[in-house]
């Protein structure tokens, strides 16, 4: 009705057109209420949420990995979690653990050494058995 | 060193020879070692194995969050 170029001969066809009008406007916004509303994810998660659909093999990967460090004692994984993950410095993760440098070397060597043998299938390095 | 349980330094030395992190002043005496040493060369890989596997699935921590962390130690007691 609305597309097409009218000539308004009389008066009473005005409240004709605004009607006309204000069920286009609510059909309008009826529609767009079906549709499904995008919203923008903050970048951080936008980034997880692209990596894991780029990659799903090493979305399953990762997921394996992190259930290896999560059966690792307290101690090794924190020394892990700090220096290979968050991606401190040996000297900032000894601050952060209030432990020595010296004492974060030593446990990381452990965790990795933990984490390889469970990746190669050691059952007792998954479970995080005979921890220290 | 060969054949002997390796040292708590030695340790440490292979440990950040396998992220990249050992001083360069420490590097040449820390290779030396490594060589001498099955144990420390048998070490080095496994350590060098799940450093390669972390860093390939780029799992490193934003930096945001990295920053938050050594902020909250610098602030800390």
């Amino acid at each position: 009705v609305l597309a097409r170029p009218r000539l308004l001969r009389r008066r009473d066809e005005l409240p004709y057109l605004l009607q006309v009008l204000r069920n286009t406007y609510l059909t309008s916004l009826r529609t767009a209420s079906r549709r499904p509303r995008t919203v923008e994810l903050p970048a951080d998660e936008s980034a997880l949420l692209a990596s894991s659909l780029a990659a799903p093999v090493a979305a399953a990967e990762w997921r394996e990995l992190l259930a290896v460090i999560a059966a690792l004692p307290d101690e090794f994984r924190d020394a892990l979690v700090a220096v290979d993950i968050v991606g401190l410095t040996y000297r900032e993760a000894a601050r952060v653990l209030g432990t020595r440098e010296m004492t974060v070397g030593t446990r990381l060597f452990r965790a990795r050494e933990r984490v390889a043998r469970a990746l190669d299938g050691d059952p007792e390095a998954r479970k995080g058995a005979g921890a220290q | 060193v060969s054949g002997s349980d390796p040292t708590d330094l030695q340790i440490v030395a292979v440990v950040a020879l396998a992220d990249g992190s050992l001083p360069p002043e420490r590097r040449v005496a820390a290779w030396a070692a490594v060589e001498r040493s099955p144990l420390l060369r048998a070490s080095l890989r496994e350590q060098r194995r799940v450093v390669a596997c972390l860093r390939a699935l780029d799992v490193r921590a934003p930096a945001r969050l990295r920053a938050r962390i050594t902020g909250i130690s610098l602030s800390g007691p």
